[in-house]
């Protein structure tokens, strides 16, 4: 795993693309903060209530938005990191070394998502921000990162699964980000329909098993945790069980990448 | 001692298609080992089995005393291949290329720096250390591509085509340190479609069509199992026919090849018995034999002005053996 991810992370954060895309997202995500804390602030004076409520709508915008982020960049990080090797041309030379398979997913897959690692340690002073109208603990801020981790690490694994199926980066790049997709929004939308049929039928309310594997219903229940007013009521439980789900998917998926290869390997 | 390579029956299909069909070869411990065939022979996938790239349906191999289907781990230590067509990492140094490659093969980091020194040396890349690999030419990178496929110092290599694609310099250079490679103790396991190069290179050769083994052995000794006689080349000034009927009559004269003369040669032997005409043929005779084929040319007053024998080469031989299919 150490000479991929090491080779990986050399050539992926040499020449400008890496330094460039970490400053458009900080900027995106400044901006974000920005235009909430414009909105909030309007008036000139704000009483505690007010300041719980500005620091609760700003941890729940930037949350919001950095989840849309990572969801658009992780699959392109990771569907092309073994597709690529083979249209280069060199997953032969690697597939020929001495590094086993489950070398070679994890070493892609920890390259791959360090740099969308890195983007999230980068926002973390903007994140701070929120820390200024004492509404939000270091806690619930370390619960959203870990929720983020465990979600990029599942999109990842995702889009090296589909990586080590597929021969063209550019296929790779679009089945990983409609299995993402799908993920986040088919998920969400088959777990409504099961709860309200559920309501429908017996009475019940609690969370639908889809619900259990969508990193989106995670979060919309981390903030509802929190923030009662920011979303409409979700029964679907906490959001650590879309921690476990998203744990157990990466783990399925790289479990498969690895076979997938070893296979390929002879 | 072992052979280094060791191939017994092997299959392979991919679909309809066979690759292999009963494979059988053995290539010596510190040989160079000349692997020919026409196109979908099956070297290819000969190579990509013993690479354990690939399995095969039945049959077995071993590099050395490693069985490859059992062990493949153990025998990507030993083995370096050397695919026909491979890409680089452009992005990197040509250190950091080797550097990678080093520590994939787990190559201890002490003995690492000086390892890449020694193969930079061999494959005179010592000057584009620090270059990146996509400012190389393509004979360099192919000579990258060998520094890479022994910077785990391998006891046996598959070479796929190493000098396709190159110009002739590279070509003789690649040569060169191959040759080099077997001194010092490799063997290696090599297939090109240039065949005057190999018969110079390999001390042994293998001939394959559609998925087995038609002849194998030293060069010397396929090439002369696979002549019928010697061929002697004739020139005269006098009609080709002539000739050509001259050497039928004599009865240690096996065949006559009538090699298609240019137009212009051709109008010159019928205006005139002036031009020298060029004629090759075949016999089993001794000396003695061939001095009374001479001598029936000079009585017939062909005007002989070369009589000198041509030796086959594996151009010929393989021509021969595998049916005049194209390479």
């Amino acid at each position: 795993m150490i000479p991929v991810l090491r080779k990986e992370l050399r050539t992926r954060m040499r020449g400008w693309r890496s330094p460039a895309l970490i400053v458009l997202y900080l900027g995106l995500v400044a901006l974000v903060s920005y235009l909430a804390l414009v909105g909030n602030l309007s008036s000139q004076t704000f009483s505690a209530n007010q300041a719980t409520f500005v620091g609760l709508n700003l941890f729940n915008t930037l949350a919001l938005v950095q989840g849309v982020l990572i969801v658009f960049i992780t699959p392109a990080a990771t569907a092309g990191a073994i597709s690529g090797e083979r249209q280069r041309q060199t997953l032969d030379l690697l597939l020929v070394t001495r590094v086993s398979s489950l070398g070679i997913t994890t070493g892609k897959l920890l390259a791959a998502i360090a740099f969308d690692l890195l983007l999230i340690v980068c926002a973390l002073p903007i994140f701070s921000l929120v820390f200024l109208f004492g509404s939000i603990g270091l806690d619930k801020l370390a619960e959203l990162v870990l929720l983020f981790v465990l979600s990029i690490f599942c999109f990842g694994s995702i889009g090296i699964l589909v990586s080590t199926l597929t021969r063209r980066s550019s296929a790779s790049t679009v089945v990983t980000y409609m299995l993402v997709l799908l993920l986040v929004a088919g998920l969400a939308f088959l777990s409504l329909y099961l709860n309200e049929a559920n309501y429908a039928n017996f009475g019940a309310t609690s969370a639908p098993f889809p619900a259990y594997f969508d990193p989106a219903l995670g979060l919309a229940a981390l903030l509802y945790s929190q923030d009662p007013t920011f979303l409409t009521p979700l029964p679907f439980g906490v959001w650590q069980t879309s921690v476990l789900g998203c744990a157990a998917i990466s783990v399925a998926c790289i479990a498969l990448s690895t076979v997938v290869l070893r296979h390929q390997r002879a | 001692m072992p052979p280094a390579i060791e191939v017994d029956g092997l299959f392979k299909r991919y679909g309809d298609t066979r690759a292999l069909e009963g494979l059988t070869m053995r290539v010596e411990s510190g040989s160079i080992y000349g692997f020919v065939g026409p196109n979908g022979a099956g070297k290819t996938t000969t190579m990509r089995i013993l690479a354990t790239l690939i399995e095969a349906d039945r049959g077995s191999c071993r590099i050395g005393d490693t069985d490859v289907a059992r062990q493949p781990a153990r025998v990507r230590a030993h083995v370096g291949y050397m695919p026909d067509f491979f890409g680089v990492y452009e992005d990197l140094t040509v250190q950091e290329y080797l550097e990678f490659y080093a520590e994939s093969y787990y190559v201890p980091v002490r003995a690492r720096r000086a390892t890449i020194d020694d193969l930079l040396d061999l494959v005179d890349l010592k000057h584009k250390r620090r270059e990146y690999v996509e400012a190389l030419s393509r004979g360099m990178k192919q000579r990258l591509g060998l520094a890479r496929c022994l910077v785990h110092d391998p006891a046996v290599l598959l070479l796929d085509e190493p000098a396709s694609g190159m110009d002739p310099r590279a070509r003789v250079e690649m040569r060169e340190i191959v040759k080099e490679l077997r001194r010092l103790g490799k063997t290696v396991l090599i297939s090109s479609h240039i065949l005057p190069e190999l018969a110079e290179l390999c001390t042994h050769i293998g001939i394959i069509q559609d998925g087995r083994l038609l002849r194998e052995g030293r060069v010397a000794q396929v090439l002369s199992d696979m002549s019928s006689g010697k061929a002697i080349d004739v020139r005269a000034f006098a009609q080709r026919d002539m000739v050509i009927a001259t050497l039928k009559q004599h009865p240690a004269v096996v065949s006559v090849e009538e090699t298609n003369p240019s137009i212009l040669t051709q109008e010159l032997e019928e205006q005139t018995v002036a031009a020298p005409c060029q004629v090759t043929f075949r016999t089993f005779a001794d000396e003695a034999g061939l001095r009374d084929i001479l001598r029936a040319l000079v009585e017939a007053e062909l005007g002989v002005i070369t009589f000198s024998h041509v030796r086959d080469n594996l151009e010929d031989v393989f021509m021969q053996i595998t049916e005049g299919r194209d390479e």
